[in-house]
């Protein structure tokens, strides 16, 4: 379904600025949860697998295809915002037009957003939206078309507590493979059943399970009964299970996971 | 579908209508009542009317290409998302957008030609109505066709290769080259194989022969020289619109994602 292998992305052509760093990742189904600092690289991983990263080194397929030279894959969907920018319209002209584009009926676009409150929105432009609007525009486009595979960058990001606690049961009860990225550690608990990775500058580690969050511990340095080591701009550091510096789960906030360790 | 939705936004598009519509009439208003208007006969008034409905038919075109320039240039990720993830195919994009772009130009022709018809005559008090008013909105329906493949070249061709940054240069290229091409016909001609290959001399020349009734002579502003054929004008301006549909086509398959903050200038 999707395969990375050795691959690394830049933002810019001179390949000064790097985004991903010999990524390796094999996903063949289920559904798995990235978790990073903000600008770790968790959407340009995203984008990568979309086949929408300019600067690139190593091989990257989704359904056994280069995504670059990919045609007309219905299957796979996104909540990416600049995807669903191919008209300027109104919110209920662009869920038509996706909707014929992805083969499907737009009645299922119309339901989930009566259900979670945003009927009222049909009618204006997506730059009249609030942040929390688009993003939940987007998240039930993602999910809408029936998807094999759904990327969902940050889908809740800018949610109130009702509208993540419908999508968080929306996303557990859809019948897709779901790779899901957030900076918020919160969300690894409540999808214990997923797969975890970690993203750390440009960097994936994992796998792990989900349920294991409460387990896992940081200490800095190479330690002996280590799971993985995480080799950063701030020193080598060590994934334990059951003992270790600083409880993962506790960590209050990721952007700053390195601090809290050191 | 794309093309109903893609028209709608056209056709709800302010500054499109803003400039395309609000200010060319502005210029037409000007040749009208602003400036030396004091022909002596139907046939003179009918000429100096063609010459300025064609003038300003072509910027009004060139105005379109513009705002498609911008279009393109908001859809680069989504395109590219689209032709790998949806059904649809660049050859459909290209057609849907190529046909709505026409629809809009022709109403906008409608729009200049009835304003013409209404000012001048009223000016002139002879009625000064387009010999062959079906073929002049058929001109703004081919100039549509036109200035929409040259407007997704230009910034495909940017988007891909030289960075997002000369954006808002790269759009109103068309609409400069048509500025340049619709006053021109004030000064010196120009030489006649320029006139013949350049599609926006056709378009122009088109418009004024539609209007006028008559082939157009090659020094317009004089109504002196060789009279130019007409045949020529559309094979040339048909030739354009195949070779760059074939160039679209090949350019917006390979289009590649871009972020739009790139064309961001301050």
């Amino acid at each position: 379904m999707i395969e990375l292998k050795n691959y690394s992305a830049w933002y810019s052509s001179d390949h000064e600025n790097q985004a991903l760093s010999g990524v390796d990742l094999l996903m063949d189904g289920g559904k798995a949860i990235v978790v990073g600092p903000n600008g770790s690289g968790k959407t340009t991983l995203f984008r990568s697998i979309l086949g929408m990263v300019r600067e690139n080194d190593g091989t990257a397929k989704i359904f056994g295809k280069n995504p670059t030279n990919i045609r007309s894959e219905l299957k796979v969907s996104t909540n990416l915002p600049e995807v669903y920018r191919l008209i300027s319209g109104s919110v209920g002209d662009i869920i038509e037009v996706y909707s014929d584009l992805k083969d499907s009926k737009s009645d299922a676009v119309y339901r989930l957003l009566r259900d979670f409150g945003l009927s009222d929105i049909v009618k204006r432009k997506i730059f009249n939206l609030s942040t929390g609007q688009q993003k939940m525009l987007c998240n039930l486009l993602a999910v809408s078309f029936h998807p094999d595979l759904v990327l969902l960058d940050e889908p809740f990001e800018n949610l109130d507590q009702n509208r993540r606690y419908r999508y968080f049961n929306l996303l557990k009860s859809l019948d897709a493979a779901i790779l899901l990225n957030t900076h918020e550690l919160e969300i690894v608990k409540k999808l214990a059943e997923w797969y975890l990775y970690f993203m750390i500058q440009g960097k994936l580690y994992g796998k792990f399970k989900g349920s294991q969050i409460d387990d896992l511990y940081i200490t800095r340095g190479e330690v002996a009964e280590n799971i993985s080591v995480w080799r950063t701009d701030f020193g080598t550091f060590s994934i334990t299970q059951g003992e270790g510096s600083v409880k993962i789960s506790g960590i209050r906030n990721l952007n700053s996971i390195f601090d809290e360790v050191v | 579908m794309l093309i109903k939705y893609y028209l709608k936004s056209l056709l709800t598009n302010k500054p499109l209508w803003g400039w395309g519509i609000g200010f060319t009439v502005f210029w037409l208003f000007m040749g009208a009542f602003v400036f030396g208007f004091n022909m002596t006969s139907r046939q003179e008034s009918l000429g100096y009317t063609s010459v300025w409905y064609s003038i300003i038919g072509l910027i009004a075109s060139g105005v379109i290409a513009t705002t498609i320039s911008y279009s393109v240039y908001y859809a680069n990720s989504s395109l590219a998302y689209s032709f790998r993830f949806t059904k649809l195919r660049p050859s459909t994009y290209v057609l849907s957008l190529m046909a709505g772009t026409a629809v809009v130009s022709t109403i906008i022709g409608v729009v200049l030609m009835a304003v013409s018809i209404l000012m001048y005559s009223y000016k002139s008090h002879y009625s000064l109505i387009p010999a062959m008013p079906l073929q002049s909105l058929g001109v703004f329906f081919l100039a549509g066709i036109f200035m929409f493949l040259i407007a997704v070249i230009l910034v495909v061709s940017v988007n891909n290769y030289a960075g997002l940054k000369s954006i808002s240069f790269v759009a109103f290229v068309p609409q400069i080259i048509s500025y340049i091409f619709a006053f021109s016909v004030l000064g010196e001609p120009l030489p006649v194989y320029v006139i013949y290959a350049s599609p926006f001399s056709d378009i122009q020349r088109l418009l004024l022969t539609t209007y006028y009734g008559h082939r157009a002579p090659i020094n317009i502003n004089g109504g002196s020289g060789t009279l130019l054929n007409t045949n020529i004008f559309i094979v040339s301006l048909l030739f354009w619109i195949v070779l760059l549909f074939a160039i679209s086509i090949i350019l917006v398959s390979r289009i590649r994602p871009a972020s739009i903050e790139e064309g961001r200038q301050v």
